[in-house]
C-alpha cells in the first residue's frame, strides 16, 4: 500500500509537470530566427551599427533575412532586433562575426567579442574576420551561384590548407590571442568586390585594435612559425644567368607536406637571442626551369636556393615586425618560458625588440611529380 | 535480499566510491579556482593529493581502531552520549550543506548554459528526487552507481584532445615559477574539489577488505589527482592566464572546443552527463546525513532520508538570498570540511588517553 | 458430484461381484480404459483385483479428498462393493499440441523445437538433453482453486543450493487461486514486482533452458504453460539469444552489441529530437539544421506532442497487427506504415525526419530477444520523451541516471541485476556484451554462483 501510494504520488507529480504546458510551449526550432552572421560597423565612438542575417529555410530556395540596428552593446542590439523580427531571435547558431576595418581600427573589437564570449548560448567555434568597407555591404551583397550568405561565409572561413595563411580565429582564439600577453592577434581580412568575397590579407591587431595588414605570403611564414603543420603552397622565382649570359627565370611552386618549427630563446635576458629552426618537407608541384631534378647535385642546389630564399624572406619579415614592435608570430612565448618574474606585455615587447633573431631552415624535397 | 549483508563494498567499489564522491561540481570550476598560480596550476592537484594522503593517515588509523563503527558511533563511544550527539548533529549539517553545495552549483550552471529562461526549481526537483531514490538503496547502491558513473563519464577524458590539439604545451614553462603565497591561496581555493574522501570515515564499516582499505582509498585519490592534472594541463595549453582567471566554468569552454561533424556544441551533452557525477557526490553525503539520523534515533525510517533532502532542497530554493548561500557554500562548508578532516587527530589522541595505544575497540 | 456431465459411471461384473467404475471421460481415452481396465477385469477368472490390475493402487476408504483429486487428474476409480475396496488406475490420456517451432524466439540455426502446454512433455524435452541423474525436478501444487502443478528443475551438482532453497520458499509462499500461465506465476516470484523490467528470464525454447540449467540456473515450469522461467538472470542476458552460441563468435559479438546499443539508441533517439528542437538548436550542424527547420516548418504542434502522437500511432499499429489475422495484419502494417507516414508528413502533421527516427527506434525496440524486455524499453521511452520535453538534454540525462539507479537497485533472486557490468566480474565479460570464442569461456557465469566454477577442466588443449 505504501509503495502504491508513492507510485500514485509520483504519477500525479509527473502529470502536474506535464500540465504546466508553459514549459512545453517554448518556441521550438521553426519559431526561432537563428542568426548566422553578425556584422559590426562604426557609427561613432559610442554607437555600433549591428547587422545580422538569418537564413530562412524553404523547400527549394534558401533566402536570407537581414536586420540591422544601432546600439551601444551587442545585447542591447539583440533587444532592438528582437522587436523587428517575426520570430524569436537566437544567437545559438551564430557562426561568423564580421567587423568593418573602420570599427576595428577606431573602436576596438574587444568589447563586442567579450560580450559574446560571456553569453553561454554563443558557441566557441564562431569565426571572426575583418572586412574592407562595411560589414553591412558584405552581408547584404548578392553573390551569384553561391549558397546563401550564412553558409557561404561559414564555408569560406572554415580552416582549409589553401587559406591557412590567416589564423582562422574563433571567438576563443581571439580572446586567447588578445589576453595571452605573448602575441599580437591576427584575423583574416576580407575584401568584397564583383559579387565575390576573398580572404585577401591578414589584419594585425594590438590588443583589440587593428593596426595594420600583412600579405598572404608573410602570413604563410607567420603560420609556419606559429607551429602550423600544413602550410599552403608557396611559389618562388629565381633569376639565373646561364653560361651564355642569357637571363632565365626558374619558377617553383612548393607544396608543404609537413612543417615543423622550434622556437628557442637563448642568452641572457638583457640580450636575448631567438633562434628559429624551421624544418620543412614538401613536394614540388610546379617547376619551370632546366635543372635535372633526378641528379642529386642539381636537386641539392635547388634545395639550397630554396632554403636561403625562405630564410631571407623570413628574416626580412621578422626584422620588419621587430622594428614595428609587433609580434604576430608569438616569438615572445619563447622568451616567456625562460623569464623569471612577473611577465607583462610591456616586458615582453621590450625584450622582443632587443632580441637577435636567427632563422635556420632545413628543407627536404620528397617528390617532384612524375616528370623529371 | 541483497541489502542485508553489511560488509558489502569490495575493493573496486571502494575505489569507485572514493573517486566519484571527490569528482563533482567543483571540477567544473577547478581551473578557475586554482588560477592564482597562473600557468603553474597544473601541478597543484599533486600538492592537494599529498595533503589528502597525509590527512588520510589519522582517518584510517581511527577507522582501524573501530572497524565496525562509523564516525557517529565513534563519537558516542569516545565523547559520551550527549557531547557525541552534538558533534553528530554538526556532521549531519555538514553533509546536508554539501548536498546543497553540489546541487546549487550544478543547477545554476544548467540554468545558465542549457535551460536559459527557466527557474531552477524544476531541474532541482528532478535532481533531488533521483538522489533520494538512489540513496534509499543504501551505500551499496551508491557505490554501484559511482562505478557506473565512471563508465558513463570516463570517456569524456578523450574529448580533452580537442582542447589539447588547439593549444600549446609550452605554456607550462617556466616550471615552478610561483610563490608560497599564491600556492597557499590556490590550495585553499581548490581544496573543495578534493573533498569527498572524508566519507571513508562513515562507510569504513561496510568495506570487505579492511586491511587493504587504506591502499584502495589512496588509489582512488590518486586516480582523481591524475584526472585533475590531465584536465588542468589541457586547460593550461588551451587557455590564456586571463581566461582561466575570468572564466567561471572552464570545463564548459573546453567542451565547447569539441567539433564533431554530426553534432555541435557537445557541452550540452557533457554538462547533462555531469548529472551522474553530481548525483554520485550528493547521494554519498545524503547517505551520511541519513545514517547520522538513524544512529541518533536508533532505528530506520524513511523520514530520516526525507528530512535532510527537504532541508537541502529548501536551502537552495528557500528564502535565503543567493549571496548568502554562496557565502555558506564557499566558506562555511569548506571550513567545516577542514574541521572534519583534522578531527580524527583529536579523536585519536582522546582514544589513546582513554583506551591506550593501538587497541581495537569493537 | 453434481452437474459434472463428463463424469461417467458404469457398473460391471467381476467374478459375479459388482464393480462400480468412475472416470471423467474428458481426461481419459475410453478405448484405453477398455484395454487396461475392462478387459482384464472381465478375464479375471477368480483372481484378486490387485492381481488382475497390477497398476492399480488401493485407496483409503475414508480419504475422499485423495479420491477426488485423483479422479480430477484423469484416474479411473473402481469400487468393489462387497470387498469394501477402492482402487484407482492412472488412465490419464488427453490430446495435446504437437511440438512445433518457436514463434516468438525463432532462430535460423540450432534446434527448432519448443515447449508445449504439457509439463510432462516439457520435462521430457529437457531430460532428453540432459541425461544425468543430477537433473532434479521438484514438483509443487499451488493455486487454491486450480491446483496447478509447478516443477522446479535444476542440476543439483551445479546449481547453488541457497538459490534453490529461495525458489522453493517463494513458491511455498505463493497463495493465489490459480495460474493460467507462467508469466503470471513469474510476477509473483520476482524480487521487485513494481518494476517494469522482468527479473526472471522467460523462454519457450528447450535449448535455452538447458543452457541455463548447465550454467547452474534454476528453471521453473508450470503445467499448462509453454514457457519456462529462468532465475537468476541479469539485465545483459536479456539481450542474448541462444543463437549467439550457434553463430561464430565474431558475428555473435556484433549482433549482441547491436542489440545492446540499440537499447540506448531507442530510448535516446526520439527524446533527443525533442530536446534538441526545443532547447538546444545550437547542437545541429548547419546542414541538418536546414533540413530540420524545413520539415518542421508546417507542423502545428510543439515537438513533444508531435513525437508522442507518432510514437502512439506506431504503438497502435503494432497492437493492431498482433490482433488481426495474419493475412490482414500484414496489409494493415504496410498500409498503416506507408500511408499514415507519408500522409501525415504531407499533411504537415509530422516532420519526415521524425518519421524516420520513430521507425528506427521502433524497430530497435524489437531487437531484444526477450519480449518482456522490449516492452519495458518501449514504456521507458515515454518517460524519456516527457523528460526531454520538460528539461531538455538535462532531463534526458536525469532520466538516464534514474533508469540506471533503478536497474542497479534491482535483483534477480538476490543477485544483482546489472551483473556482470557493475558488480563486475572480468571472466563474465567474456560472455556479456561480446561473445568470446568458446575457448575463452572457461567459467560459469558468476551470478549463478554455481557449485562447480569451471565449465571444463583447465589445461585442456
Amino acid at each position: 500500500m505504501k509503495r502504491a501510494s508513492w507510485f500514485i504520488a509520483a504519477v500525479v507529480l509527473l502529470l502536474c509537470l506535464c500540465g504546466c504546458g508553459r514549459e512545453i510551449e517554448r518556441p521550438s526550432l521553426e519559431d526561432m530566427a537563428m542568426i548566422g552572421v553578425m556584422g559590426f560597423d562604426y557609427v561613432d565612438r559610442e554607437k555600433i551599427d549591428v547587422t545580422v542575417s538569418v537564413p530562412v529555410p524553404a523547400r527549394n530556395k534558401e533566402t536570407t533575412q537581414v536586420y540591422s540596428t544601432h546600439a551601444s552593446m551587442t545585447s542591447e542590439a539583440m533587444l532592438n532586433l528582437a522587436t523587428k523580427a517575426e520570430r524569436t531571435m537566437s544567437l545559438s547558431q551564430l557562426r561568423v562575426i564580421l567587423f568593418s576595418e573602420e570599427y576595428a581600427r577606431k573602436a576596438g573589437i574587444g568589447k563586442v567579442i567579450l560580450d559574446l564570449y560571456r553569453n553561454p548560448i554563443v558557441g566557441e567555434n564562431v569565426y571572426i574576420a575583418v572586412v574592407k568597407g562595411t560589414a553591412k555591404d558584405v552581408i547584404k551583397g548578392t553573390y551569384n551561384h553561391r549558397p546563401e550568405i550564412n553558409t557561404y561565409l561559414n564555408n569560406l572561413l572554415r580552416p582549409r590548407v589553401e587559406t591557412a595563411f590567416s589564423s582562422f580565429a574563433t571567438i576563443h582564439d581571439f580572446v586567447f590571442m588578445m589576453t595571452s600577453n605573448t602575441m599580437d592577434p591576427t584575423l583574416p581580412y576580407l575584401i568584397h568586390s564583383n559579387g565575390e568575397i576573398q580572404i585577401f590579407k591578414v589584419a594585425l591587431f594590438r590588443v583589440d585594435r587593428m593596426i595594420g595588414l600583412y600579405s598572404q605570403r608573410e602570413g604563410k611564414l607567420v603560420q609556419g612559425f606559429l607551429g602550423r603543420e600544413r602550410l599552403p603552397r608557396m611559389s618562388f622565382e629565381f633569376q639565373h644567368e646561364t653560361k651564355t649570359g642569357k637571363k632565365q627565370t626558374e619558377k617553383i611552386v612548393f607544396d608543404f607536406v609537413r612543417a615543423q618549427t622550434k622556437v628557442r630563446s637563448k642568452g641572457s635576458l638583457k640580450k636575448p637571442v631567438i633562434s628559429i629552426d624551421l624544418r620543412v618537407r614538401g613536394m614540388l608541384v610546379g617547376y619551370s626551369g632546366n635543372k635535372d631534378l633526378e641528379k642529386r647535385s642539381q636537386l641539392r642546389t635547388l634545395v639550397q636556393e630554396l632554403e636561403t630564399r625562405i630564410k631571407k624572406e623570413s628574416m626580412k619579415m621578422l626584422v620588419r615586425f621587430q622594428k614595428q614592435g609587433v609580434d604576430p608570430a608569438q616569438l615572445e612565448e619563447s622568451i616567456r618560458q625562460k623569464y623569471d618574474g612577473k611577465w607583462t606585455r610591456e616586458t615582453g615587447l621590450a625584450l622582443y625588440k632587443k632580441a637577435r633573431i636567427n632563422v635556420k631552415v632545413h628543407l627536404e624535397i620528397v617528390g617532384f611529380g612524375t616528370l623529371k | 535480499m541483497d541489502r542485508g549483508r553489511i560488509h558489502s563494498l569490495n575493493p573496486i567499489l571502494v575505489i569507485g566510491l572514493i573517486m566519484n564522491t571527490m569528482v563533482g561540481v567543483n571540477l567544473l570550476g577547478l581551473a578557475h579556482h586554482a588560477s592564482k598560480m597562473g600557468y603553474n596550476l597544473w601541478w597543484s592537484p599533486i600538492l592537494l593529493g599529498c595533503i589528502v594522503s597525509l590527512t588520510l593517515i589519522p582517518m584510517m588509523a581511527l577507522c582501524r581502531r573501530y572497524p565496525e563503527d562509523n564516525l557517529f558511533r565513534i563519537h558516542e563511544k569516545l565523547l559520551g552520549k550527549w557531547l557525541g550527539r552534538c558533534f553528530n548533529i554538526l556532521i549531519i549539517v555538514y553533509a546536508i550543506l554539501n548536498v546543497s553545495t553540489a546541487h546549487e552549483g550544478y543547477v545554476r550552471l544548467v540554468q545558465t548554459s542549457m535551460l536559459s529562461n527557466q527557474t531552477v526549481t524544476l531541474p532541482l526537483l528532478g535532481l533531488t528526487l533521483v538522489m533520494v531514490y538512489i540513496t534509499n538503496g543504501g551505500i551499496k547502491l551508491i557505490a554501484r552507481f559511482c562505478l557506473l558513473t565512471f563508465f558513463f563519464t570516463g570517456w569524456m577524458i578523450f574529448l580533452l584532445q580537442y582542447g589539447f590539439q588547439k593549444g600549446g604545451m609550452t605554456h607550462i614553462f617556466p616550471l615552478f615559477h610561483t610563490d608560497w603565497r599564491s600556492i597557499a591561496e590556490t590550495v585553499h581555493n581548490s581544496y573543495a574539489s578534493m573533498l569527498g574522501y572524508e566519507l571513508v570515515l562513515f562507510f569504513y564499516p561496510y568495506i570487505q577488505d579492511k586491511n587493504k582499505a587504506h591502499k584502495h582509498v589512496l588509489i582512488g585519490v590518486w586516480i582523481v589527482v591524475l584526472l585533475y592534472v590531465m584536465i588542468l594541463l589541457t586547460s593550461v595549453s588551451y587557455f590564456s592566464e586571463w581566461q582561466m582567471d575570468n572564466l567561471i566554468y572552464p570545463i564548459l569552454n573546453l567542451f565547447k572546443a569539441v567539433e564533431l561533424s554530426f553534432l555541435e556544441r557537445i557541452e550540452n551533452l557533457g554538462i547533462g552527463l555531469w548529472v551522474f557525477l553530481i548525483l554520485s557526490t550528493s547521494t554519498g553525503y545524503l547517505w551520511v546525513a541519513r545514517t547520522g539520523l538513524e544512529e541518533m534515533a536508533e532505528k530506520t525510517r524513511l523520514w530520516h532520508l526525507l528530512v535532510p533532502t527537504i532541508i537541502s532542497f529548501l536551502f537552495i530554493v528557500g528564502p535565503l538570498s543567493v549571496e548568502r548561500q554562496r557565502y555558506i557554500y564557499d566558506k562555511v562548508t569548506v571550513y567545516m570540511a577542514y574541521g572534519l578532516i583534522l578531527w580524527p587527530i583529536f579523536l585519536l589522541v582522546l582514544h589513546s588517553l582513554r583506551f591506550g595505544r593501538g587497541e581495537r575497540v569493537s | 458430484m453434481q452437474n459434472v456431465d463428463d463424469l461417467s459411471s458404469l457398473s460391471l461384473k467381476m467374478n459375479d461381484e459388482e464393480v462400480h467404475v468412475f472416470f471423467l471421460d474428458t481426461l481419459v481415452d475410453v478405448s484405453q480404459i477398455y484395454q487396461t481396465v475392462f478387459l482384464p477385469l472381465q478375464r479375471s477368472d477368480g483372481r484378486e483385483p490387485l492381481q488382475v490390475l497390477p497398476f492399480a493402487q488401493e485407496c483409503q476408504l475414508d480419504d475422499m479428498e485423495t479420491l477426488m483429486s485423483n479422479l480430477l487428474r484423469g484416474h479411473t476409480i473402481l469400487f468393489f462393493l462387497e470387498r469394501n475396496l477402492i482402487l484407482h488406475v492412472n488412465t490419464f490420456q488427453v490430446p495435446h499440441r504437437s511440438i512445433t517451432k518457436s514463434e516468438t524466439e525463432a532462430t535460423v540455426l540450432g534446434p527448432q523445437d519448443s515447449f508445449v502446454e504439457m509439463l510432462e512433455i516439457n520435462l521430457s524435452l529437457l531430460r532428453r538433453r540432459l541425461a544425468t541423474p543430477h537433473l532434479k525436478v521438484s514438483s509443487y501444487t499451488i493455486g487454491t482453486q486450480a491446483q496447478n502443478k509447478v516443477a522446479v528443475i535444476y542440476l543439483d551438482n551445479i546449481a547453488n543450493a541457497e538459490n534453490v532453497e529461495r525458489v522453493k520458499k517463494r513458491i511455498d509462499n505463493v497463495i493465489y487461486h490459480g495460474f493460467v500461465g507462467m508469466p503470471v506465476l513469474k510476477q509473483m516470484l520476482e524480487d521487485k514486482p513494481y518494476s517494469p523490467f522482468p527479473q526472471f528470464g522467460l523462454t519457450g525454447r528447450p535449448d535455452n533452458a538447458t543452457a541455463a540449467l548447465l550454467d547452474g540456473r534454476i528453471v521453473i515450469m508450470l503445467n499448462g504453460s509453454p514457457d519456462a522461467a529462468i532465475c537468476p538472470t541479469s539485465f545483459l542476458e536479456m539481450f542474448s539469444s541462444p543463437e549467439d552460441f550457434y553463430n561464430r563468435w565474431s558475428t555473435a559479438s556484433l549482433l549482441r552489441m547491436i542489440r545492446f546499443f540499440g537499447l540506448f539508441i531507442t530510448i535516446m533517439l526520439t527524446s533527443s529530437y525533442v530536446s534538441v528542437l526545443t532547447y538546444h538548436p545550437e547542437m545541429l550542424p548547419p546542414a541538418l539544421l536546414t533540413i530540420l527547420t524545413e520539415s518542421r516548418s508546417r507542423v502545428p504542434f510543439p515537438p513533444v506532442i508531435e513525437v508522442l502522437i507518432i510514437e502512439l500511432v506506431i504503438e497502435i499499429l503494432r497492437e493492431a497487427g498482433i490482433r488481426m489475422p495474419t493475412k490482414i495484419g500484414q496489409t494493415i502494417g504496410i498500409v498503416g506504415g506507408i500511408v499514415i507516414g507519408t500522409a501525415s508528413v504531407q499533411a504537415g502533421l509530422a516532420s519526415n525526419i521524425l518519421i524516420v527516427l520513430v521507425s528506427v527506434s521502433a524497430l530497435l525496440s524489437f531487437v531484444p530477444p526477450n519480449f518482456l524486455m522490449s516492452n519495458a524499453i518501449r514504456l521507458v521511452r515515454y518517460g524519456f520523451i516527457l523528460m526531454a520535453g520538460v528539461l531538455g538534454m538535462y532531463g534526458q540525462m536525469l532520466a538516464l541516471a534514474f533508469l540506471f539507479g533503478h536497474l542497479l537497485n534491482l535483483t534477480s533472486l538476490g543477485t544483482p541485476y546489472m551483473a556482470p557490468g557493475v558488480p563486475r566480474q572480468w571472466t563474465d565479460l567474456m560472455n556479456s556484451l561480446i561473445r568470446a570464442p568458446l575457448r575463452f569461456i572457461v567459467n560459469r557465469n558468476r551470478m549463478s554462483r554455481a557449485k562447480q566454477k569451471h565449465v571444463r577442466p583447465f589445461g585442456e588443449d
